[in-house]
């Protein structure tokens, strides 16, 4: 009997203590909820981020802008590109397109119409960038796991601009400078209202300009109303108000590789682009480039690495063909 | 007459309370006062008890009283009293007879003892006074009997004497007692030469017999874990133990884990099985540096990852008294949600009244010495081999140039040509006696002089060191009847083999036990640990790793041009990096870039036994295991991945409370003996981890977060508790049949409020078919054991906290991100079932020994993190998916081989088979595939009919006859796709297992090897790119190789291969870090793992001298290697990724040492 009654007791004691299960499983580290200028910074720092890497490990190889001839891995590039070539990118572009949905949200919930704006403009560019490299990709069903949308159908690319389109028309009519921004300021422009609706209007020229080959959208009537209109669709008026994230080298403002002057390390510019520069007597040649090195290291002027280096080597008596500038800026 | 009338009390122990109430009586008795003498003289022989009486009676005026039952009683006694008085002889009857007397007045009332009299106590214990405890003792009439308790004791009812008593205890011989009359027996049981079993800890820390299992279990002694000491004692577990597997990184701390019958999970570092220590679960999480991967430090990592040290590498063997390894769920399904991958329980030593001051010292000191080295060349020297760092093929004469001859030599630019100093590759010229301008140590830059071009052939090995470390152990050990004490103190100092790496250990021990009272025992454990690393060597593939600087050092380059480690006048400024900016300079990764530990770790529990009845009783245990680890690294400037130093500072506390009851109730029957216990367990697992760390230094060579120029910090807490109640049933039939039934529920905060609480059950079976069936004279023992069990989890405890959605940390002040992780309100436990079977068959009086199992655990609902496509707004899910079945075979076979006074052999050998299958994965699961492990050029995949640790990367593209296919160019094409390339688990292991002795001689021998497994090698891969080994001399005079195999036709077919490649490129382009094919090795081998030889003093030495004991040994460990693996050990593999050790994955090996030790144990 005691026995029974020692079992009932533990049965019981033990569901008992169950009940503070919940607050155990809680992450004290993290938070339920977040704000609306909560991804604000990280967003517009990974985008830029991945801007740069593009740029330097696919676009420019592949354009032959310049390429990679040799590095500590031995990888020289050689136009070898395996199945998830833009993994990365597509990964990085709707992590951020989550972050954004979450910004969205927050903003209508707290009754914040700037960082709504924000959000639907940092959203359309990015999924500007997403059709741009892809084509048809998810747009309607994106982002909806939560809701047991774990595959996504593709949407076609015509309906991704509308919705860009739609989506910067409706952020524009947002802005409110009244209306306050009560978050760290952003890296960008600083929590400036007026500033972010010249991004926004000028994302949208910009993306018009992409379209205008296609008449059923009108491209050219749109940008006609926008210009001609500077009160409702304030615009970058000068190159100081561009959007350039500085990387600073203070923390988090970090270069995207390890150390900034590793852009150019290893890496070339090609015959095909240097010829052209050449063939321009291009001024810019100076500040992208480095000269071409002989074997005692003495210059031998603008010379681009042949596409083909690995048949086609350069002449003998030069070592090394004109570099990327270790500082772009 | 009056004793007649007496005669109809039927109730002698009323008697005296009538006599009270019947003052009659006593009148009646008082007649006859004056008859009363002082003195009675009695000299009896053979005479009943009534004639005794009537004899005093005569002599004196007392008279007896007592009922017919007496009357009947037909014992005889002899009596020889003179001139005593009555209180005198009254004493010796009671001595004699089982009655009692009372005196009253002149009455004496005669009753039987009292009724508890008639239970027969006892005490069983060895030849060596040490406490049987589960020893049977029974009436041999009824068949009614009962168990020793822990201290050995027994209490039994007796109806009547006389009565016969057999004492029995697995591996001693039967006894049979006949006692006439009831006293406390004193039993000593003479162990049996036909030893057929002993004591074995099973699941809780109970004691069995191993008669009884129904599942496999197998122990280890202390001394084979102390017989040649590895610095990590779960070392000393291999090839001893089939169906175990120990996964391990190598280094001075060298973190273990240790897997039973496969990996069952998906998720690769939850395959580790339980550590139990005195009953207690610890979690064996591995707190590491940060980097969450061998290669490069991972994604959000640039640093390397350390060892830090996980549970089991702290434990101090010397207190081991024995491991018992219960191989799978059957055997751990007691400990329900962690029992999944079976269960290593270890059992501390306990003290015991021991001969002399009953202290023991121990000194033990092993080198380390690195004995097997990858085949480097040192023909070539150091330069690329290509392109513009080719002279001209031709002369000025348009003569053609031998290859040899176009390859030139310049560190720094020169009159030679253009520096070839950067290169990393040694395709440069041949050492040949010739000269060119090379690195200056004294100018730090080139030399003013060619200088002589030579190889440094020792300029990787000389670079290590005899690695030595000394073990001192003082422990002293007391008991008695009422407890017992032991205390132990240990000091280990390691100096590893890379300079100014190694860590010191300091152990206490304290055990002890004493009974309260009759009925309640206690017991106390307490064990702290200090461990401190003043240097603990970075792992991995990484800048500033040591393995990298072994891949990366070239032929000519002298190591002491290192050694200044930073340049004149720049001290923590400017290091000595002559050659690529990628390489690190050797000497600041041993006395700059530092991995500091100090650890204070402490496990303890207090345990109460208390015996509520005979048959009742009842443990209470709390225990704690906890940690506190501070982890320090400090990364100077001008290194590769920080150019301007870094500091971290990562604190973990880590405290682990387990409360537990466990109720056992013993019944014994006829036939049947039955034990109940009924348990339950509450955990509080709590994990705090703080890092703070400072990217750029503002001095210098100052490392805290002051100096720093942005510092950051991060908290990682997890909490988990778990209740668990359950039930263990063992039903004993005769002797020869067992049934063990067990159920547990647990309730378990990892998973969603309703899935929280799930059950499971098991059975097990052990059936001595030798006790019925007549198998013949030679046949000692023969068992089939059967078991089927249900465990289940919610994986490993940083599964946590994935039940709702939660904002992360970003570097951005005021910043918060959206999870990549989706969570899961659905989360369900995962099950493992289990079912076994096996045989013990022992022959020759046991001389002869075979165990064998076969099994199959297969394992669904796994929780385990399946990628999402990140359009869906997340990267990951934690979901239950997937289903993984092992099934496996193991045998262990040992014999007395040769037995005689002097001289013994024991042979075992080991051998066991685990074959992994993916039954399914999730449905989701992207072409099928389940990617767990991703670390430079190989991936383990899961794929449906697959093994769950299968190697996935890219192949050589072959054509339908397996020939590779080669482009135009004379490049072998590669897949496009990751496709298999081979299982990282062995086909079988086996292990053979020796010891002899002769006379005080003892000489053990163990070797091992696994047959079959792949491993990925990132080095092999790496040093052939680079021309670094001694297969890379192949088309040297040449400089020009042709690939074996094939070029495609335009209409289809194909034709032989003739373009050749430059010797650089063809190395480059047949193993880059993406073919994994081509870096894949064979990860058979054999090893030569143990040899010890043991000299004991004889007693007539000692008995001259205060010692009680004198041993002296000397051991070898890994003295020996047969293997295909290229680099250092096919066993240790180094951190492929995260928290998991994977053996199939070589990321950056370090050295593994051959050990060799000397022991010296003295007891007095």
């Amino acid at each position: 009997m005691r026995k029974f009654i020692l079992i009932t007791l533990t049965v019981i004691g033990l569901n008992a203590c169950t009940k503070d299960f919940e607050e155990t499983n809680t992450d004290p580290n993290k938070l339920t909820e977040i704000t609306a200028g909560s991804v604000l910074n990280p967003v517009l720092y990974e985008l830029a981020k991945r801007n740069a890497y593009t740029v330097r490990n696919l676009s420019a190889p592949m354009m032959q802008m310049f390429i990679q001839t040799d590095d500590y891995i031995n990888a020289p590039f050689l136009y070898s590109f395996t199945q998830n070539v833009g993994g990365s990118m597509w990964n990085a572009y709707y992590k951020q397109i989550n972050n954004l949905n979450e910004m969205e949200q927050a903003a209508i919930r707290e009754g914040l119409p700037n960082y709504e704006a924000i959000a639907l403009s940092l959203k359309a560019y990015t999924y500007s960038l997403l059709t741009d490299t892809f084509g048809d990709v998810p747009m309607v069903e994106a982002g909806q796991a939560e809701n047991g949308v774990f595959y996504p159908s593709f949407t076609p690319q015509k309906e991704i601009y509308e919705q860009i389109f739609k989506d910067l028309s409706y952020a524009n009519s947002l802005y409110d400078p009244e209306s306050p921004m009560p978050y760290v300021p952003d890296i960008l422009f600083n929590n400036d209202v007026l500033h972010w609706q010249k991004f926004t209007n000028s994302l949208h020229l910009r993306l018009l300009l992409r379209v205008s080959n296609r008449p059923e959208l009108q491209a050219f009537d749109k940008l006609k109303q926008m210009l001609n209109d500077p009160v409702q669709y304030p615009v970058f008026e000068s190159n100081e108000e561009q959007a350039v994230i500085e990387i600073t080298g203070i923390p988090p403002l970090l270069s995207p590789w390890d150390r900034p002057q590793d852009f150019g390390v290893f890496r070339y510019y090609t015959a095909f682009f240097i010829d052209r520069l050449n063939e321009w007597d291009d001024p810019r040649r100076a500040i992208f480039a480095s000269e071409a090195k002989g074997l005692n290291n003495e210059n031998y002027g603008y010379i681009g690495e042949p596409i083909d280096y690995l048949n086609e080597s350069l002449a003998d008596s030069i070592a090394t063909a004109s570099g990327v500038q270790k500082f772009i800026s | 007459m009056k004793t007649k009338l007496q005669k109809l009390i039927k109730l002698p122990y009323l008697f005296l309370g009538l006599c009270l109430l019947l003052p009659g009586i006593s009148t009646f008795n008082s007649f006859a006062a004056e008859k009363s003498v002082s003195a009675i003289d009695l000299a009896i022989r053979n005479k009943t008890l009534i004639e005794i009486f009537e004899t005093i009676e005569s002599q004196t005026a007392y008279n007896f009283i007592y009922d017919t039952k007496i009357t009947q009683d037909a014992a005889k006694y002899n009596i020889n009293i003179s001139h005593k008085d009555i209180q005198s002889v009254l004493k010796q009857l009671e001595n004699l007879s089982p009655y009692t007397f009372r005196l009253y007045q002149h009455s004496i009332s005669v009753k039987y003892q009292e009724e508890q009299q008639l239970i027969l106590k006892g005490n069983v214990r060895d030849s060596q006074n040490i406490p049987l405890p589960g020893a049977s003792v029974l009436i041999k009439s009824s068949g009614v009997g009962t168990t020793t308790d822990f201290d050995g004791n027994f209490s039994l009812e007796v109806s009547n004497f006389p009565v016969e008593i057999q004492i029995s205890y697995m591996g001693f011989e039967t006894q049979l007692i006949k006692l006439e009359t009831n006293r406390v027996l004193e039993v000593t049981l003479q162990e049996s030469d036909n030893a057929l079993s002993e004591v074995v800890i099973t699941a809780l820390g109970i004691k069995r017999e191993e008669k009884k299992l129904g599942y496999a279990q197998q122990s280890i002694s202390n001394e084979s874990l102390t017989a040649a000491r590895p610095n990590n004692w779960s070392e000393a577990l291999r090839g001893k133990v089939p169906g175990l597997n120990i996964n391990g990184l190598g280094g001075p701390v060298g973190s273990q884990q240790i897997v039973l019958r496969g990996n069952a999970s998906l998720d690769p570092s939850n395959n580790a099985a339980l550590i139990v220590i005195d009953g207690v679960p610890i979690q064996n999480e591995f707190p590491g540096s940060g980097a969450s991967n061998g290669y490069m430090g991972g994604s959000a990592s640039n640093d390397t990852p350390v060892d830090f040290g996980n549970a089991i590498a702290d434990l101090n063997p010397e207190d081991i008294a024995s491991v018992s390894v219960l191989k799978g769920p059957a055997a751990a399904a007691l400990y329900g949600y962690q029992g999944a991958n079976g269960a290593v329980i270890i059992t501390t030593k306990s003290g015991k009244k021991a001969k002399g001051l009953g202290v023991t010292f121990s000194s033990n000191t092993k080198i380390d010495i690195i004995q097997r080295w990858p085949d480097w060349q040192y023909t070539y020297g150091q330069g690329s081999g290509k392109g513009s760092y080719l002279k001209p093929a031709t002369d000025e004469n348009g003569n053609p140039v031998a290859y040899n001859d176009r390859l030139y030599y310049s560190y720094g630019a020169s009159e030679d040509g253009n520096s070839t100093g950067g290169s990393s590759s040694a395709f440069g010229p041949k050492f040949d006696g010739q000269y060119y301008f090379q690195y200056d140590p004294e100018l730090e830059g080139q030399s003013a002089e060619r200088q002589l071009w030579r190889p440094y052939k020792d300029n990787r090995k000389d670079y290590w060191r005899t690695g030595v470390t000394h073990t001192q152990n003082v422990a002293v050990q007391g008991g008695g009847d009422a407890g017992n004490m032991r205390a132990s103190l240990t000091h280990t100092k390691n100096e590893w083999i890379m300079p100014n790496t190694g860590f010191e250990q300091l152990s206490l021990s304290l055990n002890a036990s004493h009974r309260i009272s009759e009925k309640i025992k206690m017991q106390g454990v307490a064990n702290y640990r200090n461990k401190t690393s003043d240097n603990l060597p970075g792992q991995g593939y990484n800048n500033h790793s040591i393995a990298y600087f072994m891949i990366f050092q070239n032929p000519n380059v002298n190591l002491d041009w290192y050694k200044p480690i930073w340049k004149k006048d720049a001290d923590q400024l400017d290091m000595i990096r002559p050659y690529s900016s990628y390489i690190d300079n050797p000497y600041a990764m041993a006395y700059e870039i530092i991995n500091a530990l100090d650890q204070h770790a402490f496990t303890g529990n207090l345990n109460t036994q208390i015996k509520l009845s005979p048959s009742l009783e009842l443990m209470l245990r709390g225990s704690i295991n906890m940690y506190n680890k501070n982890m320090r690294q400090e990364r100077p400037y001008d290194i590769n991945r920080y150019a301007r130093g870094y500091y971290r500072k990562t604190n973990v506390f880590k405290n682990e409370t387990n409360l537990d009851f466990l109720l056992t109730y013993t019944k014994q029957f006829k036939n049947w003996n039955l034990t109940g216990n009924l348990g339950g367990n509450r955990l509080d697992y709590q994990y705090l981890r703080q890092d703070s760390w400072a990217e750029g230094l503002e001095i210098p060579g100052q490392y805290n977060l002051v100096n720093g120029t942005e510092t950051f910090t991060s908290e990682y807490d997890g909490f988990n508790k778990v209740n668990s109640l359950y039930g263990l049933l063992n039903i004993a039939y005769r002797g020869y049949l067992f049934i063990d039934v067990t159920a547990r529920n647990d309730w378990n905060s990892m998973l969603p409020k309703k899935n929280q609480s799930y059950f499971f059950p098991s059975i097990n079976s052990g059936f001595v078919f030798s006790e019925i069936i007549d198998l013949g004279q030679s046949v000692s023992f023969a068992k089939l054991r059967g078991s089927w069990a249900q465990v289940g989890g919610a994986g490993q405890f940083a599964n946590r906290y994935k039940t709702q959605k939660y904002y992360g940390r970003s570097d951005f002040p005021g910043a918060a991100v959206a999870p990549g992780s989706l969570y899961n309100t659905n989360l369900k436990p995962e099950i493992t079932t289990s079912t076994e079977f096996g045989l013990d068959w022992r022959m020759f009086k046991s001389r002869l020994k075979l165990d064998l199992s076969v099994y199959e655990n297969i394992s669904k609902n796994q929780i385990l993190s399946t990628p999402l496509p990140q359009s869906s707004g997340y990267s990951n899910m934690l979901i239950n998916a997937g289903k993984v079945r092992n099934r496996g075979v193991e045998v262990l076979l040992s014999a007395t081989a040769l037995k005689s006074q002097n001289f013994s052999w024991n042979t075992t050998l080991t051998w066991s088979k685990n074959e992994g299958k993916v039954l399914s994965l999730h449905e989701n699961a992207e072409n099928g595939q389940l990617e767990m492990l991703s670390s430079s050029g190989a991936k383990l995949m899961a794929v449906e009919g697959g093994s769950p640790t299968a190697l996935f990367g890219r192949a050589y593209l072959r054509n339908e006859e397996g020939q590779v296919i080669y482009d135009n160019k004379g490049a072998p094409k590669m897949t496009d796709n990751s496709v298999y390339i081979g299982d990282t688990q062995p086909k079988w292991i086996a292990g053979f297992i020796n010891k002899f002795a002769y006379k005080n001689f003892d000489l053990n021998l163990v070797i091992d090897g696994k047959y079959g497994g792949k491993i990925y090698s990132h080095t092999h891969h790496k040093l052939t790119q680079q021309g670094k080994l001694k297969h890379t001399l192949k088309g040297r005079d040449t400089g020009e190789l042709i690939g074996k195999g094939v070029v495609e036709n335009p209409d289809g077919s194909y034709s032989e291969n003739t373009t050749p490649l430059s010797i650089a490129n063809y190395y480059n382009l047949h193993y880059p870090l993406a073919n994994t094919e081509a870096n894949s090795f064979d990860g058979s081998f054999v090893k030569l793992r143990e040899i010890s030889l043991g000299y004991s003093f004889g007693r007539q030495f000692l008995a001259k001298s205060f010692l009680t004991d004198l041993k002296l040994s000397i051991y070898g460990r890994n003295l020996a290697v047969i293997s295909d693996f290229p680099i250092y050990d096919p066993e240790v593999a180094g951190i492929a990724g995260g928290s998991s050790m994977h053996p199939g994955v070589e990321v950056g090996q370090m050295p593994v040492p051959a050990e060799y030790g000397f022991n010296l144990k003295v007891s007095f």
